[in-house]
């Protein structure tokens, strides 16, 4: 549900006064009724939505007006809430706007393995990186779904796009979940134009994201950080980084701390430029971080709470990832079907369409497809507040593992569907097929969820030791 | 709408692929249990890696299975397709797990059950169906093939 701001509450009682002014503004709430409580009467109502339209063209009150009158609704505060809903910008259309360029982009990008700048600035400049500021932060607070079906359209344009943009809009919304002031000061930022990149993962480490081995020691006023981090995307195009380290608690075991820094000059460099098979225009560099002092107002979250803090705000992490992947795979199966209906072999004589064998493998295409699209969306709608933090995270887990592992199928079957020429440089499918895999890759390590699940559906101790028998 | 969400067959004709995939995914829900509860029963068994690497699998794949029937058009043959093979999956893998003899018996009934039950579309039907759905190629139109 949108619960109006503020702001538009403030602006509302503008109008009201505007045409009635002998309301008292003060006397003016979000339960105040229209009609019962301000007198509005028919031609009243019709000179608001008039005014109301004059300044908000894209705020049409006609209908909210007969349904609220009607049934007694008329809250000012319905009122208000209907028209933030009215004003609010669709971000899924906004990536389908924004996707055929991005398109017409990525192939260069993937050759040369430059960053996507020019998209990033785009997606900076019409909002979209603002989409997960939560309305009492002032943003439209995109909830999970619309930002898992906005992804999914522009990782099928620019899957390299998508992912770097994907670890600022999820970043954003777990620091938001957290209230307070680190989720009021970024939230500010970044509806300035601040885009965030997330370190967590280190060469020595992988996946294991809870045992940080960047070491955060104690100092007057903030912290000292050194270490190292891999694959740090969208490292080249953000403004903020969110970085993981371990600090010492009082008994000198580790505790894993959160920090988001401005991009500093001094303290962390590029020690290896990302270059690799898939997912090329991401910036994923490997950086080094020496003697990097983070002052205190910099971190997030309170010390050692990042795991737990992680595990309950893990839906915006893993479906945000899962939509990526399944965005190249929907584009896999647009551009397979669509080139099949067109082509024809001389020998053949008819579209290949018309063949059997494509048409099975189609098929199994579509049918994984739907797979990991009704997994993803159930993941999506999954109740995120009652479970239990371990079995929430695991079903989370579970979900963007059969995702990733469906897409990269599709997009494999693809490849077989479209022949020889889908291997060629010139193929967009060939960079599909490289980008997917990453979706194996990325967290969480499928072992790992492969034996908490196992484990926690035994009966099993997750975390107990020896991890397994003899 | 879009070509490759299209349903091969319009929302609401999906009686028979519904009731199978509901009965499919079922025998995959009983098989696991069966699995489980007689991995559980040996303490040491239940704390070996194989056993939780294939139980989260079959996890893994019932859940996919239930989001699937819930959340797509149930009318559209890609819900039983789907479900049947990934259920065929399930028990075999179930299979693998049980030791007590009863329960091998039980899921040697399931295993029976599942083949023996009659999909509304065979697997190649259902393939040309769903293909020909995503190709934009009329299912009536002949000659069949190319
Ligand atoms: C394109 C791309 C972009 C990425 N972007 C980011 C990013 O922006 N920020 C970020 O933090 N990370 C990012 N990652 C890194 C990603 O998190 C790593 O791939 C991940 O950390 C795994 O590390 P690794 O690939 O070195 O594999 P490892 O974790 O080293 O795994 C190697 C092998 O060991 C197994 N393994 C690992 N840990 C365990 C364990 N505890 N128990 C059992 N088996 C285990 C794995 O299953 C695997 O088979 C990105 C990765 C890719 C591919």
């Amino acid at each position: 549900m949108i619960t109006a701001s503020p702001p538009e509450l403030s602006t509302l009682v503008e109008h009201l006064v505007a045409v009635k002014p002998d309301l008292r503004p003060q006397e003016i709430g979000p339960r105040t009724s229209l009609t019962r409580d301000l007198g509005f009467d028919s031609l009243d109502l019709v000179r608001l939505a008039a005014r109301i339209h004059e300044q908000h063209p894209e705020a049409d009150l006609t209908p909210w007006l007969a349904g609220a009158c009607q049934a007694g609704a008329d809250s000012v505060g319905s009122m208000a809430d209907h028209l933030a809903r009215a004003r609010r910008r669709d971000y899924v259309a906004l990536a389908r706007e924004l996707a055929p360029a991005f398109a017409e982009r990525a192939a260069r990008h993937d050759a040369d393995g430059g960053f996507p700048h020019e998209n990033l600035a785009e997606l900076v400049r019409t909002g979209y990186t603002a989409m997960t500021i939560p309305r009492e932060y002032g943003g439209d607070g995109a909830g999970l779904g619309e930002l898992c079906e906005a992804q999914q359209v522009l990782a099928g344009a620019c899957a390299s796009t998508a992912f770097s943009v994907n670890m600022h809009v999820h970043g954003l919304a777990m620091i938001a979940q957290l209230g307070g002031q680190d989720a009021e000061w970024v939230c500010r930022a970044v509806s300035e134009g601040a885009v965030i990149a997330g370190g967590f993962s280190e060469p020595g480490v992988g996946g294991n994201w809870w045992h940080p081995t960047t070491k955060a020691e104690r100092v007057d006023g903030g912290y000292v950080l050194n270490g190292r981090k891999g694959f740090f995307t969208g490292f080249p195009g953000a403004t903020h980084l969110f970085l993981s380290a371990a600090t010492k608690d009082d008994r000198g075991l580790p505790q894993p701390m959160a920090f988001l820094v401005p991009k500093p000059d001094e303290g962390i460099r590029v020690i290896e430029e990302w270059d690799a098979a898939g997912m090329r225009a991401t910036g994923s560099h490997t950086l080094a971080i020496e003697d990097f002092f983070v002052e205190d107002r910099w971190s997030v979250g309170e010390p050692g709470k990042l795991p737990l803090l992680f595990m309950t705000g893990v839906h915006w992490a893993w479906c945000s990832f899962a939509s990526v992947f399944v965005g190249i795979a929907r584009a896999a199966l647009e551009h397979v079907t669509a080139t099949q209906r067109r082509r024809v072999l001389s020998v053949i004589g008819k579209p290949n369409a018309h063949l059997p064998g494509v048409q099975f493998r189609v098929a199994e295409m579509a049918t994984r497809l739907a797979a990991a699209r009704a997994h993803l969306e159930a993941a999506v709608h999954a109740d995120h507040d009652t479970a239990g933090p371990i079995a929430h995270y695991l079903d989370m887990s579970l979900m963007k593992m059969q995702v990733t592992r469906l897409a990269h199928e599709v997009v494999t079957l693809g490849m077989q569907v479209q022949g020889g020429s889908s291997l060629v440089s010139a193929s967009p499918l060939q960079r599909m097929y490289r980008d997917v895999i990453a979706g194996l890759l990325v967290p969480p390590a499928a072992d790992v969820v492969l034996e908490w699940a196992g484990k926690h559906a035994l009966d099993v101790p997750i975390f107990a030791e020896p991890r397994w028998a003899e | 709408m879009n070509e490759t969400t299209r349903p091969a067959v319009p929302a609401g004709a999906g009686g028979p692929g519904e009731r199978y995939a509901g009965t499919m995914f079922g025998l995959a829900e009983q098989a696991y249990e069966l699995a489980v509860r007689d991995v559980k029963g040996d303490a040491k068994r239940s704390r070996l890696p194989g056993g939780q690497f294939t139980t989260a699998r079959m996890r893994a794949s019932l859940a996919t299975m239930r989001a699937l029937m819930a959340r797509h058009d149930p009318g559209d043959p890609v819900v039983a397709h789907y479900v049947a093979e990934a259920a065929q999956e399930v028990v075999s893998k179930a299979f693998e797990l049980v030791t007590d003899p009863l329960a091998a018996e039980e899921m040697s009934r399931i295993w029976r059950s599942l083949k023996a039950t009659a999909p509304p579309l065979s697997p190649d039907h259902a393939r040309e169906r769903i293909g020909k759905a995503a190709l934009l190629i009329d299912p009536d139109a002949t000659p069949r093939w190319l």
